[in-house]
């Protein structure tokens, strides 16, 4: 049997790469009682940065991929919260 | 703030296809701040860390393209929230959460403008749960129960230390 042949293709180029990206990332959260009520939600969209690192070596085994991501977003919240978690704030 | 960590093993499929099944792991903190309702405003930090399994699928369609697809199912672990209410006063409790599935998939696709400087762009999803807390003394109060999703888009630049595309035979 002829031997598989291996490329060293723009996937494994693309797997060692380090990247920052600008993100925007829409919130949708939810509390809900017991008995269903709808307690406390927020929702919208935020603005960040995310650092990304990726390696795919063949140093131990063939295509090892490690892959590492950290991000970070900031806002105000854009939709309120129902009158009863801020009365309950307050209690 | 999140953070995420993968690692796994790639397997060729064809010369421009991988399947990459992963181990996944990280950690979310949120803070939340509420303190602009107001006299009735309070701060809440929830914290939690996931660990599950995933797998990432990349295709290579034409040369200097590369589309990945990933899809992760797992746990969250050690979920708690810490709460600051603004009487005066301001008056602190915090507990942990109860555990939940979590998913996370995300589309992306990268183009090499050269063989180090890539262009990216890609949308992730996530979904995860917190349990209601306990109730704490003096007066019962607790966390409900909550879920979490998350759509995120993103773009942005890359820098690529692999070799230049080579055949090996």
């Amino acid at each position: 049997m002829a031997p598989v042949p291996y490329i060293m293709n723009g996937i494994v180029q693309s797997n060692n790469q380090i990247s920052v990206d600008f993100i925007e990332t829409n919130l949708n959260y939810a509390e809900r009682l017991p008995n269903g009520i709808l307690f406390d939600t927020e929702k919208g969209w935020f603005p960040g940065v995310s650092v990304t690192a990726s390696s795919m070596t063949d140093t131990l085994v063939q295509h090892l991929y490690l892959w590492g991501q950290v991000s970070w977003i900031n806002g105000k919240p854009i939709t309120g919260v129902p009158p009863s978690r801020a009365i309950a704030a307050l209690t | 703030m999140d953070a995420d960590f993968r690692i796994g093993k790639g397997f060729d499929l064809s010369a421009t296809t991988m399947l990459t099944p992963y181990l996944g792991a990280g950690w979310r903190d949120w803070h939340r701040d509420l303190t602009p309702l107001g006299p009735s405003g309070y701060k809440e930090d929830y914290t939690h860390g996931y660990v599950g399994a995933g797998l990432l699928f990349q295709w290579a369609p034409a040369s200097r393209w590369v589309v990945s697809a990933n899809g992760l199912v797992g746990s969250t672990f050690d979920p708690h929230i810490d709460v600051t209410l603004f009487p005066i006063p301001p008056a602190n409790f915090g507990e942990g959460l109860g555990t939940n599935v979590i998913y996370m998939a995300g589309l992306a696709v990268d183009y090499a403008i050269t063989n180090q400087w890539h262009a990216n762009a890609g949308v992730d999803f996530t979904h995860f749960a917190y349990g209601a807390g306990p109730m704490l003394p003096p007066d019962g109060r607790n966390e409900p129960d909550s879920r979490t999703n998350l759509w995120t888009v993103k773009a942005g630049f890359g820098y690529s230390w692999g070799a230049p595309i080579v055949a090996k035979y």
